[in-house]
């Protein structure tokens, strides 16, 4: 976690940051879903990425007025629609795989039949 | 006072996981062209409705960039190198994810080019994926 005062990293035990020696609040500033929006808006899907960063935005601006439990939760929030993002491509690649290969095979027995 | 965090990139095994899917992504990328290969789906939005979204271009964007051709991948997707740098800065600095501003723009410059990327007239169709 980071000192909420300077950005100090200290170790996640710590009860006050050793450089400037504010307090720990109790809650580290929260892990950004930022980095991993950006990815679901540019490589897989957008419309729920958007989702992502509009939390990771409540999250900032939460952690700016010092409510650090809510930040953290929109936090998480904002990872998780991140993620909804990559299992969403991911789904709907695979469905599009089974999808061609049962064309395949479809063409394929045409193929034999007007073999015959 | 312990806190889970949604996602630890600093665990070992998430990195190696992500690392390793990573890797068998691009190869089996670097073998499929996009748009001749069965098994590489079509954007769904782009089949219904015929618009271009903001990830529009993108596995063509690493195509050409697995082979080498950084150029071309900057014209399939525009805003693919900014988004990386981006990501990799806010890896590297996650304090800066706490900055509203930042947070407000690459919404609008997301929402933006969502928009102008589907206008039909000169500069903006080259923004589009053809």
């Amino acid at each position: 976690m980071y000192c909420i005062r300077c950005g100090l990293q200290l170790p996640d035990d710590a009860k006050s940051c050793s450089r400037c020696g504010t307090p720990v609040p109790g809650m580290a500033p929260p892990q950004s879903g930022l980095p991993w929006a950006i990815l679901a808006c540019v490589c897989c899907c957008p419309a729920t990425g958007i989702v992502a960063i509009v939390y990771a935005l409540k999250s900032a601006e939460l952690f700016k007025q010092q409510k650090w439990e809510e930040a953290r939760k929109a936090a998480a929030k904002s990872v998780r629609w991140s993620w909804i993002s990559v299992h969403t491509a991911i789904v709907l690649t695979l469905a599009y795989m089974v999808y061609g290969v049962i064309l395949l095979y479809r063409q394929l027995d045409q193929f034999d039949q007007l073999m015959k | 006072m312990n806190i889970r965090q949604p996602l630890s990139l600093k665990h070992p095994l998430v990195l190696a996981a992500g690392a390793a899917a990573a890797a068998a992504g691009a190869v089996l990328l670097y073998f499929s062209p996009p748009g001749r290969s069965w098994y590489l789906p079509p954007c769904p939005l782009h089949e219904l409705t015929g618009l271009y979204c903001s990830g529009c271009g993108t596995t063509r964007s690493f195509y050409a960039l697995l082979h080498g051709r950084f150029a071309e991948a900057a014209t399939w997707n525009l805003l693919l190198y900014p988004a990386l740098l981006l990501v990799a800065l806010l890896l590297f600095r996650p304090r800066l994810a706490l900055n509203r501003y930042l947070c407000v723009s690459v919404l609008a410059v997301i929402l933006i080019y969502w928009v102008l990327r589907n206008l039909p007239w000169y500069p903006f169709t080259l923004l589009a994926p053809h």
